[in-house]
Parts: structure tokens; C-alpha cells; sequence
């Protein structure tokens, strides 16, 4: 899977991810997502692209939102697909990263 | 339609698996998702855990049936019973999300009934979807 990112004028960083977040998809990007989310207070994370959610990816997430958590930062994830976001309802996801649809509520979010 | 795969439970074996699942004709997006998903989980824990502390590598087979849909995964791995586990309380907090512990109750909301029985040393564990 792809990973790619983006520093926008309101300090907000945009991790954005493409392809199947399965246990493969996860190990590609697990190392880069991790070193990203842990140098950056706000990180909205685009999962536009994202078109299957499991829950080595689910960990992925987590993870990268705990450890900004440990140094007050916020994250947010932003967009996903009906499918995947069930998975980040079912499995409790968004009760530890909030979730939003559009850009604007993403950013206050992950601002805090 | 009952389509049949076989499989030896390690990293590389999981695109191949999703790779079979998409090319199955007949399911709807949702359905397949669930599949996906079901299956991912259930294989990864084979792959982490299944193998015998001095025993060769797992094998596992996955068998697909529609009308009814439903998925049988058979292995050979040490004995598992998936139904067995509580499905853990979702964190309430950051600081409190551990690593592991979704796979599973990824798999209880998205197959509406799961049954489990060993077999003549052997894991069989179904899944049913609506």
C-alpha cells in the first residue's frame, strides 16, 4: 500500500493512505506511519484510499495515536469508505481516534 | 458453487488468500468484505499462533459455499476454539489500547454464527453470513 504526506498552513499534517489495509498492506507502511504520527502534534489521516480495513491495520492506527497521545498531539481520521468505516465503529476504533467526513471537522479535531 | 483452497499458514500465504476471495463470482461488495475480513482474521491468527511449538508448519483449507454463505476453515494447527474467547471490551482510552485482541471481534460482528469443533486432530471452524 501507499503512504504519502502533506504539512498544511494550519500546522495540520495529512497522512494520507491507499490501497488494502490488510496484515501486508500494514507491514508496508506500519514503520513510516508510526515515525510520522509520533514527529507531529495534529495528524489528520486520509483513508479516502483505503479500500479494505483489518485489524493489523486497525493496530497500525492505534498505535500511531497512542504514541502521539503520549506527547499530547491529536489525531483524526478523515473519509473512509462505508465498509471501512464500520470496521472503525464495530471494533471501537472511533471511540479512542475520533472520525470525520469532512476536512474542516478533521482539522479542528486533530487541533484539539 | 463451493470453491476450495489450501494453504500453508505463513505471511506470504495472505495476499493469495484475499487474492482467491476477490475472485469469487457472486457476492455482493458487502459480502465479500466480510469474507475478506473474517478470513484475514482467522488466518493471521494461524499464522501467529496456530503452529505447534515442534511441529511442522500449519496447513489449512478454506472451503466457500453460497446459498447459504458460508466459509469453513480447517487446520491442523494446535487446538483453537475461537467461540471459546470473550470478546474483549473495547478500550475506553489511548492509554489503554493494548496491540492485540480486534481479529476476533471483527469475526463475531461481521458472521452472524460461528461454530467450532476439533476433528480427528483438526480445527474446523464455521462460519455462516447473512
Amino acid at each position: 500500500m501507499d503512504i504519502s504526506f502533506e504539512q498544511l498552513a494550519s500546522g495540520v499534517t495529512v497522512i494520507s493512505l491507499k490501497g488494502r489495509m490488510d496484515v501486508t498492506g500494514a507491514m508496508q507502511i506500519d514503520v513510516q506511519f508510526a515515525a510520522v504520527a509520533a514527529a507531529n502534534r495534529a495528524v489528520v489521516v486520509d483513508l479516502a484510499g483505503v479500500e479494505f480495513l483489518a485489524s493489523m491495520g486497525l493496530r497500525t492506527l492505534i498505535m500511531g495515536a497512542k504514541s502521539m497521545h503520549t506527547k499530547k498531539g491529536r489525531m483524526a481520521l478523515w473519509r473512509p469508505l462505508p465498509m471501512v468505516e464500520e470496521v472503525l465503529v464495530t471494533s471501537g476504533t472511533t471511540t479512542l481516534i475520533p472520525l470525520a467526513h469532512d476536512m474542516a471537522e478533521a482539522e479542528r479535531l486533530a487541533l484539539g | 458453487m463451493l470453491q476450495r483452497i489450501t494453504l500453508t499458514a505463513e505471511f506470504e500465504a495472505l495476499p493469495k488468500l484475499a487474492a482467491w476471495v476477490e475472485a469469487q463470482a457472486g457476492l455482493d461488495s458487502r459480502q465479500a468484505y466480510a469474507i475478506q475480513l473474517c478470513l484475514e482474521e482467522v488466518a493471521v491468527n494461524l499464522v501467529m499462533h496456530g503452529r505447534p511449538a515442534c511441529g511442522d508448519p500449519v496447513q489449512f483449507t478454506v472451503t466457500l459455499e453460497t446459498q447459504p454463505l458460508r466459509l469453513t476453515v480447517e487446520d491442523d494447527g494446535i487446538a483453537f476454539d475461537p467461540t471459546e474467547i470473550p470478546a474483549s471490551a473495547a478500550a475506553a482510552t489511548l492509554e489503554t489500547a493494548s496491540r492485540g485482541g480486534l481479529g476476533l471481534k471483527l469475526v463475531n460482528a461481521f458472521a452472524k454464527q460461528r461454530d467450532y469443533a476439533r476433528l480427528a486432530g483438526r480445527n474446523r471452524l464455521i462460519l455462516r453470513f447473512a
